[in-house]
């Protein structure tokens, strides 16, 4: 207990980073020793350290008020942040066997235990990176397969950027959703979090949209799969790691996302609470949501992109590295496809998760959901011609030969439905 | 005495008035200029709250006679232009003002121009140059039960239009004192022999309707966007294109007044008379077509609803009864677009100003085209970087109450290079012919889109398998009840091109991919 009062302390000198710490314990042992030690001693031998100016050295010094820790001590207690160091029994094992492995972290959400989540024996983590300007397709993808793999007991670790990060948290949630027997989407959005301080906020479509089908369209079967409420540690959590502190939303967008993993998932973040969102922060984080996870999937990334320094994070740490394809040309799908060149292996399938990232068939899937809905011809037809990637009006009725009121009919319907979706002006995907 | 009393009456000032015409915002009103010389020091002198172009007359004139030979006389000449508590503007007092010196000076008699309406500008050499406004200053004329009128030999066309006054169109101020000291009293006259006897030959007035040399057919594809348009034409919807950067979304807008129906006699002088008024209107007199009114989008608000101290109409009362066509709809400028809530809803342009209030009518087409994002090319990944917060911020800077008045909107997609045209501007001017004549029947001489809540309940009933679709669309696409009315309109609109009597799902379905998106 008497350690923790001294990490804490330590994490949150102003302007001394992870980087700093570590030397800092490279002279002193540990954060008591640095605490405790004479005024004197503690400038002549910070001094030493290369990089270290008179001004930090100060602020470390002043910083030494056991007051000032006990009042952010209540200030974690008062916003229900838990605070665990790199010695905490609930620090991730897999964590702490990283370069550079954060020596504090801040979690906020439903399970405080993380090392429980992230290193139990029958549990995987697998995280889902990707672009922040995806195509309907990859948002699609990350959202099935967040959803598959939460389904199947696996954790879902992401960075909850917008576009493939936000929809693979999502597709995880859906799953703890499932089991709650809460439906999220369509046009049924469960109130689930307090959205006083935020009123402007509106869940973006493309998140909520793809979920909820009517019963009357889905086969009997299905219905009959349907899951028992109540057992919610059967679906794998998700777990969102900022760049920011983790009492700030960013972005903003991603507020209602926000709010949702705290109720369902876990919150992380190596900064301390109320640090604004940098740009240098996001690369840093990524070697936490690497380090988190034993798997990692790429699903879309253009030749330079920032995902890329997850998988490099990745490698390094000796993890394996998935991608998902994409069509030659799509500058989305270049840095995917350049990975699966380099090595990484290959998803051709979301229903076979486990069997793909060779997890093996750990746990038999509680939730399942029936893909087979029976259309009428026409509805068929129009619904064959819509895939991931936005289709026009004027391509389906070319492709289909159909008349146009016809086509207009059986688009509306079909969107009725659930089945397909507008994503920007009469281009249409597919949802399901 | 009687010698005295002759010098006296010598001394005594002359005095002639002659009519002329200027516009005040859109309507002509008459001018009654009186010119007097008095003995005194040489002076010219002019009053009647005048702005500098109407002061400026007073050297155009003063020279235009000098040099057609004529003397002004030496006295104190006092020209006044009443009623002389309006402001008055523009060029084309300057002949009746020559004239009414001229009829001073007994160079012309006065008596002559007692029935005449008078109007133009005159050249340092005495040459008449044409002015705005002539037709509405014309058909004034008619209606006050003037006889002739006497308007600049450019302007013969447009004046020629009311057939129930006499034209007296002349080239030079020169040919004109000609022409009235040559010419006896009471010789009655018609505006085309006059023409021929003043100035040379006549133009052949009547030309027969020009075809527009543009078609649909020239647009590859686009066959679901050209449907879009006949039924935004058919009734009266406004319509909102987005597409890629060079589909031909300017191609297709400016094809709609094509098939719009035809101007009664009526409409065309009542755009005629605008586009006289903005000087505007070609050599050829009446318009035939629609107008078609496609702003720059730097256009300011004055320029876009019409401005000015005394108002001049903007680029909307152009476009009344044709097609308003905002290309580049984002990147006008907010408070300009929010200028045109109240016109489009209100179908006429209300401007106040401390003088009086002024009515522009503006009854036009909205059309609108946009890209779907800054670069153009969103949801193309390959070619579109931006995000989707930039693409939701170039899309949000058209305001919500603008959208609001705009019924529908149609993406206009890249065309493959074979792809093959089928409507043409003939065929789709009959589909909207033949919905308009049963709207007209119905309604009562409404379009759809300004059909009361009550004439909706009653036009466009449906029946419970439609009731039940719409009900799902409403919940489904979380629309708002304006919404839903749109696309009832937008419904009835597509039965009418359809020659349907009831509105069916079929029609509904179009009606709701037309809906706006954001």
């Amino acid at each position: 207990m008497e350690e923790d009062f001294y990490w804490l302390w330590i994490c949150n000198i102003d302007k001394v980073w992870n980087a700093t710490i570590r030397r800092i314990l490279n002279i002193f042992g540990t954060p008591r020793e640095a605490f405790i030690v004479s005024e004197k001693v503690l400038r002549s031998e910070l001094s030493k350290i290369a990089g270290m100016n008179e001004k930090v050295i100060n602020i470390i010094v002043q910083s030494r008020n056991r007051e000032a820790v006990w009042r952010l001590h209540e200030k974690l207690n008062q916003k229900g942040v838990r605070f665990i160091h790199c010695e905490s029994r609930e620090y991730p094992i897999k964590l702490r066997h990283i370069n550079h492995y954060p020596y504090g972290l801040y979690i906020k959400g439903c399970i405080a235990d993380l090392s429980g989540v992230i290193d139990g024996e029958k549990r995987h983590t697998v995280s889902i990176v990707g672009a922040r300007n995806c195509t309907a397709y990859g948002r699609k993808m990350a959202g099935d397969l967040g959803y598959e793999l939460a389904t199947k007991g696996v954790n879902v670790v992401s960075g909850m950027a917008v576009g493939i990060d936000g929809a693979g948290h999502w597709g995880a949630l859906r799953a703890c959703h499932m089991q709650k027997n809460i439906h999220i989407g369509g046009s049924v959005v469960g109130k689930i979090c307090d959205m006083q301080e935020y009123k402007n906020v509106k869940v973006p479509n493309e998140y909520i949209s793809n979920e909820y089908i009517p019963n009357e369209y889905i086969s009997d079967e299905c219905i009959s799969n349907e899951c028992t409420p109540g057992k919610s540690t059967e679906a794998g959590i998700t777990i969102a790691v900022l760049g920011s502190g983790v009492d700030i939303c960013y972005p903003i967008q991603n507020f209602e996302l926000y709010q949702n993993i705290m109720q369902n998932g876990i919150v992380i973040s190596e900064y301390p609470l109320g640090t604004k969102p940098m740009a240098w922060q996001f690369p840093q984080r990524n070697r936490i949501i690497s380090g988190l996870s034993d798997r990692i999937i790429v699903v879309e990334a253009r030749e330079k992109s920032g995902s890329l320094i997850t998988v490099e994070y990745g490698l390094e740490q000796g993890k394996d590295i998935y991608a998902v394809p994409g069509r030659i040309g799509d500058s989305l799908s270049s840095g995917c496809n350049r990975l699966i060149q380099e090595g990484a292996g290959i998803l051709t399938n979301t229903e076979n998760i486990m069997r793909e990232l060779e997890l093996g068939e750990l746990y038999p899937c509680k939730i399942s959901k029936n893909k087979n809905i029976v259309l009428e011809k026409d509805l068929e037809l129009v619904y064959s011609c819509v895939d991931y990637f936005p289709k026009s009006v004027e391509y389906i009725i070319e492709e289909t030969g159909m008349e146009m009121t016809q086509v207009y009919r059986n688009i509306i319907t079909l969107q009725l439905m659930g089945l397909i979706d507008e994503q920007t002006k009469n281009h249409y995907v597919r949802t399901w | 005495m009687k010698g005295k009393s002759l010098q006296r009456e010598e001394r005594i000032a002359i005095y002639c008035y002659i009519k002329s015409a200027s516009i005040w915002g859109i309507e002509p009103y008459v001018v009654d200029i009186e010119a007097d010389v008095s003995s005194g020091l040489p002076y010219f002198n002019m009053v009647g709250l005048l702005a500098s172009e109407v002061r400026e007359a007073r050297e155009r004139v003063r020279s235009a006679i000098k040099n057609i030979g004529e003397t002004l006389p030496s006295g104190r000449i006092t020209i006044n232009l009443s009623p002389a508590d309006r402001k008055k503007e523009g060029t084309a007092f300057d002949l009746p003002i020559a004239i009414a010196l001229l009829c001073v000076m007994q160079r012309l008699d006065a008596k002559r121009f007692k029935d005449t309406l008078i109007v133009g500008e005159l050249g340092l050499d005495g040459e008449i140059k044409k002015v705005r406004g002539i037709l509405p200053i014309v058909a004034m004329a008619q209606n006050l039960g003037l006889k002739k009128c006497i308007i600049p030999y450019d302007n013969r066309q447009e004046g020629s239009v009311c057939d129930k006054v006499t034209l007296l169109a002349f080239q030079s101020l020169k040919e004109l004192v000609d022409y009235y000291t040559e010419q006896p009293e009471g010789m009655s006259v018609n505006y085309l022999r006059e023409v021929s006897l003043v100035s040379g030959k006549p133009d052949n007035l009547l030309q027969p309707e020009r075809e527009s040399e543009q078609d649909f057919l020239d647009i590859c594809g686009q066959e679901t966007v050209k449907r879009a348009i006949v039924v935004a034409v058919a009734g009266h919807h406004n319509l909102l294109m987005s597409g890629v950067p060079g589909v031909g979304k300017s191609m297709l807008a400016s094809r709609i007044p094509d098939i719009m129906p035809p101007l009664s006699l009526e409409e065309k002088l009542e755009v005629s008379g605008i586009y006289s008024i903005c000087g505007k209107l070609n050599a050829s007199g009446l318009m035939e077509g629609r107008p078609f009114s496609a702003p720059h989008h730097t256009i300011t608000t004055a320029a876009l609803i019409g401005g000015g101290i005394i108002p001049v109409p903007g680029e909307i009362t152009l476009a009344h009864r044709g097609v308003l066509f905002l290309d580049e709809l984002p990147e006008f400028h907010q408070n300009v677009l929010d200028s045109l809530r109240q016109p489009l809803e209100e179908r006429e342009v209300k401007l106040h100003r401390n003088k009086g209030s002024y009515i522009f009518p503006a009854d036009c087409l909205l059309v609108a085209a946009m890209n779907p994002c800054k670069c153009g090319y969103y949801p193309d990944r390959n070619r579109c970087h931006c995000s989707e917060a930039d693409v939701k911020r170039y899309q949000s800077r058209i305001s919500g109450p603008l959208l609001d008045r705009i019924d529908m909107s149609i993406e206009v997609p890249r065309v493959k290079m074979e792809a093959s045209s089928v409507l043409s501007t003939a065929q789709m001017r009959e589909m909207v012919h033949r919905a308009v004549e049963r709207q007209k029947d119905r309604n009562g001489g409404k379009n759809n889109s300004s059909l009361s809540i009550k004439e909706l309940q009653n036009y466009c009933e449906l029946d419970e398998e439609s009731e039940d679709f719409i009900r799902q669309a409403y919940e489904k696409f979380e629309m708002s009840m304006r919404g839903y009315h749109k696309v009832l309109k937008i419904a009835r609109t597509v039965a009418d091109v359809e020659q349907s009597e009831n509105i069916n799902i079929n029609h509904l379905s179009e009606a709701l991919t037309y809906r706006l998106m954001f």
